[in-house]
């Protein structure tokens, strides 16, 4: 389609946009609605809110929203009632028997023990009835893209597509969309203006909502006061009144796993600064997030060929596609590169020099004492040793003197010279090894071809020299903020089934 | 044309003709907004070449000694140079004759009768020594504007500002216009300063301004165009124009912010309500709003 064409599409899809309502039935579901509401108004009650919160409440908006909004099997993993029941049932303990939140849990163990059994879950029914070939699906949370996008692969033969619903932003116009929620859930947003551009300028002129009767469906106003744009997209309950639901601050899944990260106390684990990024096909990591830190992208250039790009980690958006190692049993790439290109023959000297530091360490039982020794006695400037002794990635001191202090203190002073030698010639390695990575990526990346990557769902595997298992990933969530994580963590791509 | 770029064009042409006497204000909301910023313009610059006070150049009196100047060659390219001095002759009937300095081929003089026949006109872009084209598609601007070409294109104006991202330039570029039976872009009627470097002609009408520019030189133009919310928040404050327009994609999300703003703006300068034109009828989808600072 041309430009001018674009517009006109735009307009004319507006225009014409209709909106259904399916609306779906489950006893079970449609109680726990009701439960949820009693146990946000104990919690408002109580006075330790903000624990009881997270022990109870939130994981019960939690299965409340996956029950009200996915297709998948209520004894699938992907719902998660089992693990849900286990964490209430263990929390309820620490209440009294007739605390009202306990009793409110209570009940609701007995309904999420009844769903389990239930063999059927409505919202799949109506899904695959409203689905036809190039329909779009829409998810509030991109956590579920790659698992549902596997799911409907399975049960339809036609091409389709699932999206989060932020990206309709992008999203070129289509015949039919499926929202798997209320116009309420999707346009809601926790102590924001609620968003209504989907229901205002859709980007379908089918737009069909599969959805449990809760929730008012939101104003839809132009931008303009009073302009004849306004819309009004008002359904009827079908099952009578059904309680309000209140504005809440909904997780993203993506945010229960990188909640769980736990920080690490040891004194031998280094912290630095990272943020969460989601991947497609069931996987996560944290990402450096150092000022200098790169990571490598895949674009499509404009003669439509991939090619590979070295960005810095805050520049990372989501929706692109990156190339990271799987699973910590990978090596890091820059050792392992390193290693094939001779280093492997010099580590026994870095190694040498690290355990000495390390036995002294534990010897003298903690490294402050270690430090005031280095730095009064022998001059070097400490800022760095946790980082020489305990972080993989770092070779040996920069300054030759400062190393050949900790030789000194040491008892190494015989064999400094040689060492520094080989772990000079380590620190050139790496930095040859650098460029030999880009170099290997590249190659491998121009290997790939566009449509593969569609196809794949989202992650594909490329197996190159010395590189171990790397995966071209899409990457589904990126979170705003950065926290201190351990190293070990720290670039790392890991499943999602292991975190949750 | 679809009925929504008959009504932006018209938009245009009709905002071209209103008096300069007052700062006036407008904003369009769309579900997508490619091509309408450009169709704006493209409408406000007809309205204008129809305009004898518009086309016409300035006379030889006005030009002094090392002005820069250009002028057309044999082959309808036009010439860069500076300008020497009038001498006005004795002779009865006078045959007055100007010197100038041609970029390429040195000192040279004409009588004064070629000044009007080969364009001479001055020039404020950068210096050339090669011919350069009238513009890009003269056979689409002369559809678009018959028996005024030679003269709208030998002369530059800062008359149409355009704030906008990347794709406002894609959209002066694309090339899905058609007139008479030639095709063209926004740009063969616009001539956006710097847009190409590619067979561009060296007068233009319009100006570019990114929003993410840092330049503290406020620009002057008749009409201004901010296509998108960063467009309007980041530059409204650097371009003084009589007549703004604000294009908003009602899917930007800092669009609501944006009218937010402009609304607090329009009730601090007291604003006064603009209604549009009765001969324009605003298409089903798009929203607008207008006010006049007196």
């Amino acid at each position: 389609m041309n430009r001018l064409g674009d517009t006109t599409h735009a307009l004319q899809t507006r225009n014409s946009a209709t909106f259904s309502f399916d609306f779906a039935r489950q006893a079970q579901v449609e109680k726990l609605w009701v439960e949820c509401r009693s146990l946000q108004l104990a919690v408002r009650d109580a006075e330790a809110l903000s624990e009881y919160y997270e022990m109870f409440l939130a994981p019960v908006q939690r299965a409340r929203t996956k029950l009200s909004t996915l297709p998948f099997q209520y004894s699938g993993m992907e719902m998660g009632i089992q693990s849900t029941i286990e964490l209430l049932a263990s929390n309820a303990q620490s209440l009294d028997d007739f605390n009202a939140i306990r009793v409110i849990v209570e009940r609701t163990l007995t309904l999420l023990e009844k769903l389990i059994h239930e063999r059927e879950n409505p919202i799949n029914e109506k899904l695959l009835q409203a689905l036809e070939e190039g329909a779009v699906v829409v998810v509030k949370d991109s956590f579920w893209v790659s698992p549902l996008t596997s799911h409907l692969e399975k049960s339809c033969d036609f091409p389709l597509r699932v999206i989060q619903f932020k990206r309709l932003l992008d999203e070129e116009i289509s015949h039919k969309m499926v929202y798997l929620g209320s116009p309420f859930y999707f346009s809601s947003r926790y102590r924001s203006e609620p968003d209504t551009r989907f229901l205002l300028d859709p980007k379908s002129a089918l737009n069909h909502f599969i959805l449990y009767p809760f929730g008012k469906s939101p104003d839809v106003d132009g931008l303009i006061d009073s302009s004849a744009i306004s819309r009004s997209v008002r359904y009827s309950l079908p099952f009578g009144s059904m309680p309000e639901m209140e504005m809440e601050a909904l997780r993203s899944e993506w945010e229960v796993i990188s909640a769980s990260a736990e920080p690490s106390n040891s004194e031998t684990e280094i912290m630095e600064m990272a943020r969460f990024v989601g991947l497609a096909n069931g996987h996560h990591m944290w990402m450096s997030a150092r000022p200098d830190s790169r990571c490598r992208v895949v674009v499509v250039s404009s003669e439509g060929v991939l090619e590979l790009e070295s960005r810095q980690t805050s520049e990372l958006h989501e929706g692109e596609l990156i190339v990271e190692r799987i699973g910590r049993s990978s090596p890091i790439l820059i050792d392992s590169v390193a290693d094939g290109l001779g280093a492997l023959r010099l580590r026994a000297s870095q190694s040498h020099w690290k355990d000495a530091l390390k036995q002294r360490i534990e010897e003298t039982g903690n490294l402050k004492a270690v430090q005031r020794s280095l730095s009064n006695e022998y001059g070097v400037d400490v800022q760095n040793l946790r980082h020489w002794v305990y972080d993989p990635r770092s070779i040996a001191p920069n300054s030759k003197s400062d190393f050949l202090g900790t030789c000194r203190y040491l008892g190494l002073i015989d064999s400094a010279e040689s060492l520094w030698t080989d772990l000079q010639a380590i620190r050139k390695l790496h930095l040859k090894a650098g460029g030999v990575i880009l170099a290997r990526l590249r190659s491998a990346v121009l290997a790939l071809s566009g449509d593969d990557l569609v196809k794949s769902g989202g992650m594909s595997s490329i197996h190159i020299e010395d590189c171990g298992a790397l995966g071209v990933f899409r990457v589904e969530y990126v979170e705003e903020t950065a926290v201190l994580i351990p190293i070990s963590m720290i670039d790392v791509v890991a499943k999602n089934d292991e975190a949750l | 044309m679809p009925a929504w770029a008959e009504f932006v064009y018209g938009f245009g042409r009709w905002l071209a003709t209103e008096p300069l006497e007052t700062e006036k204000w407008h904003v369009l909301t769309f579900p997508g907004t490619r091509m309408v910023s450009g169709m704006l313009a493209a409408g406000f610059a007809s309205a204008r070449f129809e305009s004898l006070d518009f086309y016409s150049r300035e006379s030889i009196e006005t030009l002094s000694d090392g002005d820069q100047i250009t002028w057309l060659d044999s082959h309808s390219q036009l010439s860069h140079g500076t300008f020497g001095q009038l001498t006005i002759s004795e002779l009865d009937p006078p045959k007055n004759k100007f010197s100038y300095v041609c970029s390429r081929r040195g000192a040279m003089s004409r009588y004064t009768e070629y000044f009007d026949k080969y364009r001479f006109s001055r020039f404020d872009g950068a210096p050339f020594v090669h011919a350069r084209p009238l513009s890009r598609n003269f056979n689409f601007l002369d559809a678009f504007a018959p028996g005024r070409v030679i003269d709208l294109t030998t002369q530059s104006k800062n008359e149409i500002c355009l704030v906008g991202d990347q794709e406002i330039r894609n959209d002066l570029l694309a090339q899905e216009l058609s007139c008479e039976g030639t095709i063209g872009c926004l740009d063969d009627i616009l001539r956006v300063k710097d847009l190409d470097d590619v067979r561009e002609s060296p007068h233009h009408l319009s100006l570019y301004v990114n929003p993410a520019s840092r330049s503290l030189l406020e620009v002057e133009a008749d009409f201004t165009v901010y296509d998108g919310s960063r467009a309007v928040s980041r530059q409204r404050n650097y371009v003084n124009s009589f007549t703004s327009v604000v294009v908003l994609n009602r899917w930007d999300i800092h669009a609501r912010e944006v009218l937010s703003s402009l609304k607090s703006f329009r009730t601090r300068s007291r604003g006064s309500s603009v209604k549009l034109a009765p001969t324009l009828s605003l298409p089903k989808g798009i929203e607008y709003m207008g006010w006049s600072i007196n």
